[in-house]
């Protein structure tokens, strides 16, 4: 499954904070006169309600090092595209990466969600711009001074009331070049969609399930009064994603009531998922299922 | 310690061919509907055969991958010649995608040579919903005894390209073959894909 985690995953996340900013702006504006160095180009065609860019947060690549790409979806209003777990329809996008020896992708980290109902179903998905950070890892041999041409087939489904399957080439002109790395224009884009990445439960939490007639009852214990709670399973068909979610607040957490998916023909042993509490924040949960009396 | 009569693992075994099936292995509901040449049909007019339901939406991608493929016209004249009954419903509701007239239906099945049994128009998403059909395309097999024997997703391939049919396991093929068999189906249950029903409110 995805890995979550906030910061910079597998990059030191001091070289690109500790440099100088007011400089780093200036360079941009001069990277930019100059015929931009980070090149992306969207391959979807005009009467498509979705653009989709490959970029990257940092401005060159440092050989044997770690930095975060991003596909860039920005959607007409009204339109979607789909979490890992797409809900009652849809799909999420899946990418080919297509990337010079040594390269390696890691997985998407995915942005919390949000519940997209469509009349009677509910699917799970993001409206609006969305950034889906893939890590990359470059190899030591990368020779500094040239640049990596990164390429990803991305295939993906934007719905609106209707559907369009949609198969975009993005390519990626990087620099690769020794020492600190620097942010390019989108590096606040990946800074604002961290905020939204679902984080680790803290290690004092304890969630636990009960399974019960056709619901499963989701003890969440946080140590404080949750007043709000919503729950996005990983596992498709777990639960009814169309069913109001019952939140009852508890002194030290919050209980919810999730309804079955008709299409279960087998005990649920755990429930993994994340769970959005109140001001958007939002953990990622894995929740031992037991069989309560019947 | 007589109460602990029953084993975990044997509860668990019972609960997981009983409680979970929620749907699936049990009387299929009745339905009266109406087809695109005005004919009513209902469920328990056909016990004794097998009864195919394919929820459509000829604009959706999924349901056209399968189209444009000739696989669920295959399919169709396959099983409908085996003496199955297949029924195509459309549960768009009017002003939404899929909606179809009785008269552009039946241009449409004779354009892409389909070959159902008939097409069941659901405008105000009754039978959709008495079924809980989510997705275009969305199956349901009924057995002759009038049991709900499979309900989900065409195939394992959830995607909208045409180049991914050769290669799938078609779940509505194999579960007809192998209750005609005699044998227990072995894939009851899957999650459907696709676009969501255009239901009405």
């Amino acid at each position: 499954m995805t890995h979550y985690r906030d910061g910079f995953p597998h990059c030191d996340a001091d070289v690109v904070a500790g440099v100088n900013w007011i400089s780093m702006s200036f360079l941009l504006v001069l990277l930019a006169i100059g015929a931009s160095s980070v090149h992306s180009f969207g391959a979807a065609s005009p009467p498509v309600p979705v653009k989709a860019e490959l970029v990257s947060e940092a401005s060159a690549g440092n050989p044997g090092r770690s930095l975060s790409l991003g596909l860039w979806f920005e959607m007409n209003e009204g339109w979607h595209i789909y979490w890992l777990n797409p809900g009652d329809s849809g799909e999420p996008p899946r990418v080919e990466w297509h990337l010079p020896e040594g390269f390696q992708a890691g997985t998407i980290q995915w942005p919390t969600p949000h519940r997209i109902a469509d009349h009677t179903l509910v699917d799970y998905g993001y409206e609006g711009n969305v950034l889906l950070i893939v890590p990359i890892h470059l190899p030591a041999t990368l020779r500094s001074g040239g640049a990596a041409r990164l390429e990803a087939t991305v295939k993906y489904l934007v719905c609106r009331d209707i559907c369009i399957p949609e198969t975009a080439n993005l390519t990626l002109s990087l620099p690769i070049r020794k020492g600190g790395m620097t942010a390019s224009k989108w590096r606040s884009q990946f800074i604002r969609t961290r905020a939204r990445l679902p984080r680790h439960a803290p290690a004092s939490w304890k969630a636990t399930a009960v399974e019960e007639r056709n619901q499963f009852i989701l003890t969440l214990r946080t140590g404080a009064t949750e007043r709000e709670a919503v729950f996005f399973p990983f596992e498709v068909d777990q639960i009814k994603n169309a069913a109001p979610q019952q939140a009852v607040p508890l002194q030290d957490g919050v209980r919810l009531s999730l309804q079955m998916s008709d299409l279960l023909l087998k005990p649920v042993s755990r429930l993994r998922g994340v769970v959005v509490l109140g001001d958007q924040k939002a953990f990622v949960l894995d929740a031992p299922v037991s069989h309560g009396a019947r | 310690m007589k109460r602990y009569y029953f084993s975990i693992p044997m509860v668990l075994l019972l609960l997981s061919t009983s409680l979970w099936a929620v749907r699936v292995n049990a009387p299929a509901p009745d339905f009266n509907a109406t087809d695109t040449n005005g004919n009513t049909h209902t469920l328990s007019q056909y016990r004794g055969k097998y009864v195919v339901l394919e929820w459509h939406n000829r604009l959706c991608p999924y349901t056209h991958k399968q189209y444009a493929s000739d696989n669920m016209q295959r399919l169709q004249k396959e099983w409908t010649q085996k003496g199955v009954i297949w029924f195509t419903v459309i549960s768009s509701a009017p002003g939404r995608q899929g909606y179809m007239t009785a008269a552009e239906e039946n241009a449409y099945v004779q354009q892409v040579h389909a070959a159902p049994t008939a097409v069941l128009l659901d405008p105000s998403g009754q039978l959709g919903h008495l079924y809980g059909a989510k997705t275009t395309p969305n199956m349901f097999i009924i057995n002759p005894q009038g049991v709900l024997i499979y309900e989900g997703a065409i195939d394992d391939r959830p995607t909208t390209d045409v180049a991914d049919v050769p290669g799938a396991t078609n779940y509505v093929a194999q579960a007809l073959e192998e209750a005609m068999a005699g044998e227990k189906v072995s894939v009851p249950v899957t999650r459907p894909y696709g676009c969501s029903v255009k239901y009405g409110d």
